[in-house]
């Protein structure tokens, strides 16, 4: 049996963290590129990660300090937006994810323009929604950023009908440099604990927002950054960013 | 300024916050521990965008098992209330909603409620934390306390405080945002990645106090590992029906 400890748990993360840096900069830096040439022609960048890839969105959208241009999908719009139930919506083994031929539904329900980008994130990168989001996207002339786990998508079998994976479609890929099955340390039984890829989503997210940013300082284009809602003289300014995406965003 | 200076900022903060909350991240897991071994559920909490928190120690591979997450969408996605309502700016301040999630659910004795809060403490935040109280349950909080005892509802903040029964401090900024991109402007929140971080460290200490102690310690699985459903599904049907599949 392992020891395992916080301790131990922030060495593996910290290299972890130092390996995401090295290895994956130069590919955010295309797919922030690709982020940025659609905002400038007033693009949006939807972005799609079903289970607990949805908080990758969550972390890019709706706080002072974000880009306004970014858009969360999320699986549950299926049955809030009455395409499904919630019986066939919520499932123990989340068989949901894994389902093919649903996605062009989901991508129906939203105001989609032809400059739009499109980020897809899962760790697995082999389950039927994700995948058939991709190959939409892809058919409709969108560029997509993938961000996976390499180690564990090249370690299963891919569940689409097509044997495609998820990292095959994207004009850039990510990899979040995560280990199979995402928990990072061996406890001694079958099972390991501490998941990473959460973790590197947020450090992807905030450096895309960076990048994102300076290209549009860089340009001299006005940033379409949401400000503090406690500045008296920021209100306007998102209060009219907003107004410009409205329907098209979250927001 | 470019993407390595976020990783760098995030590092200090990061190292700063585990090195001043150790002693709290452990008392943490041992509360949660004895619960666990009582067969109670933690019960998740976070609102908008943190839910982070809640997403990250619930139902997620490479963490324990007895977690469960109180949902405000739960009450879109079952009907009882529309879309609309929860696009509301005012839905958060909605005190009288704590009830009504309180009441989907099948919430044991035995369990006890975590709640996690990087900015505000709204209105229905609190609500459920008093619901939690009056019913019996022990409430833990983990918050950026910069952030909630400066923010519009602080005294919301000070009030949750005094309910509980142990809290984490993120000791993250306020607000919470990190590199600045234009003078008075910045942009990026490290708020969550501390967050998470701490949901990682937790479940670490909580297995290692259960091992320790001779207890079983429910790991759950990747579903997208082949074989994982049968193994989650075995250390999951322990809480069948307390637990919102």
């Amino acid at each position: 049996m392992n020891h395992i400890t916080m301790e131990v748990f922030n060495e593996a993360l910290k290299k972890l963290v130092q390996t995401l840096e090295d290895q994956e900069m130069g590919n955010i830096k295309e797919a922030s590129k690709l982020c940025y040439e659609s905002m400038k022609n007033d693009g949006v960048v939807h972005i799609f990660g079903s289970g607990h890839s949805v908080g990758f969105g969550m972390e890019c959208t709706g706080r002072p300090g974000s880009l306004v241009p970014f858009h969360m999908i999320e699986t549950s719009d299926f049955v809030t937006k009455g395409l499904y139930s919630l019986a066939e919506f919520k499932d123990p083994d989340n068989i949901f994810e894994r389902r093919p031929n649903i996605a062009d539904k989901l991508y129906d329900l939203y105001d989609i323009r032809p400059q739009d980008v499109f980020i897809i994130i899962s760790n697995s990168g082999i389950n039927g929604l994700v995948i058939d989001l991709a190959l939409t996207a892809k058919a409709k002339g969108h560029k997509i950023i993938i961000i996976t786990s390499m180690q564990h998508t090249l370690a299963e079998p891919s569940r689409h009908p097509s044997k495609k994976k998820l990292y095959e479609l994207g004009d850039v890929v990510i990899d979040n440099c995560g280990p199979r099955g995402d928990a990072l340390l061996e406890t001694g039984n079958i099972e390991k604990i501490c998941s990473v890829s959460s973790i590197t989503g947020i450090y992807i997210a905030q450096s895309l927002t960076v990048e994102i940013s300076r290209m549009f300082k860089e340009s001299g284009i006005e940033l379409p950054l949401l400000y503090s809602h406690e500045v008296e003289s920021h209100l306007e300014h998102n209060q009219e960013l907003l107004a410009k995406y409205k329907g098209r965003i979250n927001a | 300024m470019d993407a390595t200076n976020y990783f760098t900022k995030t590092q200090e903060i990061l190292e700063n916050a585990t090195n001043s909350q150790k002693e709290a991240i452990i008392h943490m897991a041992k509360v949660m521990g004895d619960c666990m071994v009582d067969q109670g559920l933690i019960q998740l909490f976070g609102i908008g965008p943190d839910r982070a928190f809640a997403m990250e120690l619930g139902y997620r591979a490479g963490g324990l098992m007895p977690y469960h997450q109180l949902n405000m969408k739960d009450l879109v996605l079952r009907g009882h209330l529309t879309l609309d309502e929860m696009s509301d700016p005012a839905f958060y301040d909605r005190a009288d909603l704590a009830e009504k999630l309180w009441n989907l659910y099948t919430i044991d004795p035995r369990d006890m409620v975590l709640i996690y809060a990087a900015e505000e403490v709204y209105d229905s935040t609190l609500a459920l934390a008093k619901i939690a109280r009056q019913k019996g349950h022990k409430v833990l909080l983990v918050a950026s306390f910069d952030a909630i005892l400066n923010s519009k509802h602080k005294e919301n903040a000070a009030k949750l405080i005094d309910l509980t029964y142990a809290t984490l401090n993120l000791c993250t900024p306020y607000p919470d945002t990190v590199l600045e991109i234009m003078p008075g402007i910045k942009i990026t929140q490290v708020a969550n990645v501390v967050g998470n971080c701490f949901a990682q460290m937790l479940t670490a200490e909580t297995y290692r106090y259960l091992v320790e102690n001779n207890h079983d310690a429910p790991i759950l699985l990747s579903a997208n590992v082949t074989g994982a459903d049968v193994h989650n599904r075995k250390i999951s049907d322990v809480y069948l029906g307390r637990w919102n599949a």
